[in-house]
């Protein structure tokens, strides 16, 4: 059988303890949860799911720009 | 050493840890579990997914890791680096969701010679999303407290 061995007692415990706590905040996460689903569902929607090259521009854009901006104003001293 | 210098150390620090986490990590998790044998049986795991499920931990590990190293390069407590660390907590419940697009949320594990087992794991990431909410909601109030106390700020960071 696949992981079917006796658990440490505090694991047991701590298991517990985290389900217990889960269970208490479900009926408040879950529909935020199912809010947060909505119009992430709804905005990957726009996210090309066929072609890699947007996302390393995305990326490079990123990191070029964190490196010009970042060497121009690194804060550490009053404008 | 320059302040510079310290903000873009740490900037590609993170980046990398991030790029190690969000696509290293779950690339490795994902070939081992694709591979998976029990007993000398194959479980036969996400066969048919298996290049839309890369495709998206790269996709989004590549726009994760881009908006960590511009968060991170950026002076404690500025408010661009509060825009970009929301805009990586917003960009990591994207990623989480998009598990679900590629199919690593929905299980199929084929026992060769024995049968199928269908397991849903769409319910764990919602509950897991809305635990995240709260990370947002922490996150745009960092970003209202940097804007109000911008002049604050800008004083401690240049006499410390």
């Amino acid at each position: 059988m696949l992981f079917q061995q006796e658990l440490n007692p505090f694991l047991h415990f701590l298991t517990d303890v985290i389900a217990f706590i889960i269970e208490f905040l479900k009926p408040i996460i879950i529909p935020i949860g199912e809010w947060m689903v909505l119009w992430i569902g709804f905005l990957l929607a726009f996210f090309p799911d066929n072609n890699l090259t947007i996302y390393i521009i995305i990326f490079v854009v990123l990191v070029v720009s964190g490196v010009i901006i970042n060497i121009k104003y690194p804060g550490d001293e009053i404008l | 050493m320059e302040t510079w210098m310290k903000n873009m150390l740490r900037g590609a620090i993170f980046t990398a840890v991030y790029i190690v986490t969000t696509i290293v990590i779950p690339f490795l998790t994902f070939s081992w579990i694709r591979t998976l044998t029990v007993n000398g049986k194959e479980l036969e795991i996400y066969k048919d997914t298996w290049q839309q499920i890369l495709f998206w931990i790269v996709a989004f590990g590549l726009v994760i890791s881009g908006s960590a190293f511009f968060a991170y390069s950026s002076p404690k407590q500025s408010i661009r680096r509060g825009i970009f660390s929301l805009i990586q907590i917003i960009l990591n419940c994207f990623y989480l969701w998009s598990y679900k697009f590629s199919g690593a949320l929905e299980v199929e594990l084929t026992l060769v010679d024995i049968g199928m087992i269908y397991v849903n794991l769409q319910q764990l990431i919602l509950l897991y999303l809305g635990i995240y909410f709260l990370t947002v909601i922490l996150k745009i109030y960092d970003l209202v407290d940097f804007v109000i106390n911008r002049e604050k700020i800008r004083m401690d960071r240049s006499l410390g």
